[in-house]
């Protein structure tokens, strides 16, 4: 019949109508993420504080963009003075993950991380010698 | 109607209130509708839904620039568009809402509707030409060639009704509704040919040709910015509105429904229905090509309009009074 792929046509939006839309309100609602997205880098650290790394500076020297820079106690060798991460230069490719022996850091699900300035991107995972709990997001993913 | 009294002020300021808010909320309930056709959301972050966009794209409409080109036609540019929104807001002068409640009842209102829409191919040729412009000329140009393809059709379906009524005006068009069937089941050639007129003819997808956006920017009002721009929007939305109502009225019963009390929320129903689905269409259908557009104009709807008022003719003749 003349006209049937209209009406095909016109059937078709029709359904698209009732069907529940499939924008994503963002800002309004977290979304889904998968539990091997990378995001921000966090460090592992004890009740007490201390954390986990013990400035092997494995990551440091594996890290391909210079991201992570570790200062360590002169007199204690084993402990990070500061941990800093240059997020800004992140690329996220997880190798600082995987090379850590100590299992020390891990990414979290926090991508929200906009801001201004270009130094605001810098933020410290340890300050003198305690772990400063930057980067500890819940992770959105299932 | 007799000098300006206070019923002719209420009565013109309640028909631009009515031309204004179809513009606003049209453009809004367009957006909304399309978005959910397309499984988006629409207008969704400011308000309740997204409702505070109607005041903000009104004050932006207001408060942005008015830019006029250097090589424009100063005068016409300026004058063009009231070319357009006069003409519709005048049409919606004719509009009856039930027996007695109109501006005016006129003798021959679907006949001044009709007329006015009439001019409304001046002003976009107009806009299209004062622009300097080649997108808006050949916008203007293709409005032109369209509207005043598209009327003989509308005016031939309409006249089939019109035969059958015995009468122009809308009132007793909708009133001859009232006991029989509606005008759909009559002459459902006529309504094909009736709508599908009326979509050409106020611009909309698929007969969109003058403001096709992927071969001339915007069509016509390309170089319109501002109020001249809004100008153009309100007399496309209040030509969507009077198209939607003359089907109503014309084809639809108007404000009768059956075994229910006559009322103008029928009719306001069945016009806001059709011009939702115009929305419909516009998100289902692609554009037709500009000969395609005429070609179904001259050669399938004005002969098949033409053999629909000979059938009415003879079956006005054959059946009885009341069926025809």
């Amino acid at each position: 019949m003349f006209g049937q792929g209209l009406l095909k046509g016109l059937g078709i939006t029709f359904q698209r109508l009732r069907r529940p839309t499939e924008t994503q309100l963002y800002p309004y609602q977290q979304p889904v993420l998968p539990a091997t997205s990378r995001m921000f880098l966090a460090m592992y650290h004890d009740e007490a504080g201390v954390p986990a790394c013990k400035a092997c500076m494995t990551c440091q020297t594996g890290c391909p963009d210079h991201v992570i820079r570790i200062e360590k106690d002169t007199e204690n060798p084993k402990v990070p003075l500061s941990f800093t991460v240059n997020s800004g230069r992140c690329t996220f490719c997880g190798i600082c993950v995987e090379l850590c022996p100590f299992s020390a850091l891990h990414f979290t699900g926090d991508f929200e991380r906009a801001t201004y300035l270009k130094s605001d991107l810098i933020y410290k995972l340890v300050d003198g010698s305690r772990a400063t709990g930057e980067g500890e997001g819940e992770r959105h993913g299932r | 109607m007799s000098g300006l009294g206070w019923n002719t002020v209420l009565w013109l300021a309640g028909l631009f209130a009515l031309m204004a808010l179809t513009a606003l909320i049209g453009v809004y309930w367009e957006r909304k509708v399309i978005g959910h056709f397309q499984a988006r959301r629409g207008p969704l972050h400011h308000g309740w839904h997204g409702l505070l966009q109607l005041p903000a794209d009104m004050v932006k409409m207001i408060s942005k620039e008015d830019v006029v080109p250097t090589k424009a036609d100063r005068m016409l540019f300026q004058v063009a568009p009231m070319f357009v929104a006069v003409p519709a807001f005048t049409s919606l002068a004719a509009m009856t809402f039930m027996p007695g409640v109109a501006f005016v009842d006129m003798r021959h209102g679907l006949f001044f509707v009709f007329a006015m829409q009439t001019v409304m191919p001046v002003g976009f040729a107009l806009i299209g030409w004062s622009c300097d412009n080649k997108y808006t000329l050949l916008g203007g140009l293709r409005a032109a060639a369209q509207l005043i393809s598209y009327e003989i059709p509308m005016l031939l379906a309409a006249m089939g009704v019109v035969m059958s009524v015995g009468s122009m005006r809308l009132t007793d068009i909708a009133q001859a509704q009232a006991s029989g069937p509606w005008f759909i089941v009559r002459q459902p050639i006529g309504f094909v040919i009736f709508s599908l007129a009326v979509l050409a003819e106020i611009n909309r997808t698929p007969f969109d040709m003058p403001e096709a956006e992927s071969e001339l920017v915007a069509g016509y009002h390309t170089e319109y910015s501002g109020m001249k721009f809004g100008l153009v929007q309100l007399a496309e939305y209040t030509a969507l509105l009077m198209g939607s109502y003359l089907i109503a009225t014309l084809f639809l019963g108007g404000w009768n429904m059956p075994l229910l009390p006559a009322s103008p929320v029928w009719l306001f129903l069945k016009t806001v229905l059709l011009m939702t689905s115009t929305m419909w269409f516009r998100a289902t259908f692609p554009r037709l090509r500009v000969d395609t557009l005429m070609e179904m104009s001259w050669k399938i709807l004005i002969p098949v309009a033409l053999a629909n008022i000979m059938l009415v003719a003879s079956l006005m003749l054959v059946l009885p009074k009341r069926w025809f």
